[in-house]
């Protein structure tokens, strides 16, 4: 996909550059998502608190990711997610009334965001299927294969809540993954 | 809920940057930048006694602070304010930027140095006195920053007045 000149300088208008300290927050529940946040650099989660206040993870996003909450993004209902920066983050975050705008006048970015959506959706539904169909373990190998640089940038605990599983459980695959090297 | 949006006030060992930092310390997460370390440190600690649970930092880069922000405030004379703009300018697109000066000093420059932010004009005529207050008069061309910066502005008792909706 290629942006002409023109085209990138009237995309940078409708960005807001952001800067987010470690811990801060983004989005918090009941309140409404107002920007879809590209991440240039640092760590985002995003995750939502049971009535026990257990936190479970629904996704993180790093450098050339999106993050929000889409639905209440789209449709200005409140969220029932949090976003929080696991790292000091800088951001580039667009308004519902921008992102529209952006994409009539602009409509090479209605291309980009289409195959966006699409790569979501497909990720979401292989998420939905590690989930079901395959152990505790299965789960892990998968998705530090797919995504090597979550150990290194993402506490254990938050990974096991991301895969559904308690941070004991992970702890004793890990040290069964290190037993068969 | 503990999320405050940031300001960043630049300028803010001035009268008019002390009295708004002082204001609305309680409803916002405040970056101070000026260019007197000693001076914002003394404001800083005298806010933390007025409002103990007020989220303070001091910042010498106004770069930084504008970046880090959701609403940028400048209390500058004309000469400082194009400086500003050019250091600030890519980090305050699409921001609200409430430009404050007296009615003797205000100018509109702020604008057309920063074209893509929505940048609002505030003038401040008479006192900042809380015992005879002075009135606030308030311009701009974008509807959300004009409501934003009159929010604000009746945090600080002064006598606010919307010359100038879009």
């Amino acid at each position: 996909m290629v942006l002409t000149a023109d085209e990138q300088g009237l995309i940078k208008t409708y960005f807001i550059p952001k800067k987010l300290r470690k811990k801060q927050y983004l989005l918090q529940e009941g309140d409404v998502c107002k920007y879809f946040v590209f991440v240039e650099n640092g760590l985002l989660r995003s995750y939502n608190v049971d009535e026990k206040g257990n936190e479970h993870m629904i996704q993180f996003a790093w450098e050339g990711w999106w993050m929000g909450d889409i639905y209440s993004f789209l449709s200005a209902d409140i969220s029932a997610y949090n976003i929080d920066a696991l790292e000091d983050a800088e951001l580039l975050m667009i308004t519902l009334s921008g992102f529209e705008e952006m994409m009539l006048k602009v409509p090479v970015m209605e291309r980009y965001f289409r195959i966006l959506f699409q790569n979501n959706i497909i990720s979401k539904e292989r998420r939905l299927i590690n989930s079901i169909s395959y152990s505790a373990e299965e789960k892990y190998t998968r998705l530090i294969a797919s995504n090597p640089q979550l150990i290194q940038r993402i506490p254990q605990n938050l990974i096991a809540s991301y895969l559904g599983i308690t941070p004991e459980t992970l702890s004793r695959i890990r040290k069964n993954l290190l037993n068969k090297k | 809920m503990d999320f405050k949006d940031t300001v960043a006030i630049l300028g803010a060992n001035s009268r008019l940057g002390t009295l708004i930092a002082k204001a609305i310390s309680k409803k916002f997460r405040l970056l101070l930048m000026d260019e007197q370390l000693q001076q914002l440190t003394e404001l800083a600690n005298e806010i933390a006694v007025i409002n103990s649970t007020a989220a303070i930092e001091i910042i010498q880069c106004c770069k930084d602070a504008s970046w880090e922000a959701d609403i940028i405030i400048v209390v500058a004379d004309d000469a400082t304010q194009a400086a500003i703009a050019g250091k600030i300018k890519e980090v305050a697109t699409c921001k609200i930027v409430i430009n404050i000066g007296t009615s003797a000093n205000c100018s509109k420059a702020l604008q057309l140095l920063l074209p893509h932010s929505k940048v609002v004009t505030i003038s401040v005529d008479g006192n900042t006195d809380e015992k005879e207050p002075g009135t606030v008069s308030i311009e701009g061309l974008d509807e959300t920053a004009i409501t934003t910066a009159y929010k604000l502005m009746l945090l600080t008792g002064l006598n606010v007045v919307v010359k100038n909706v879009a």
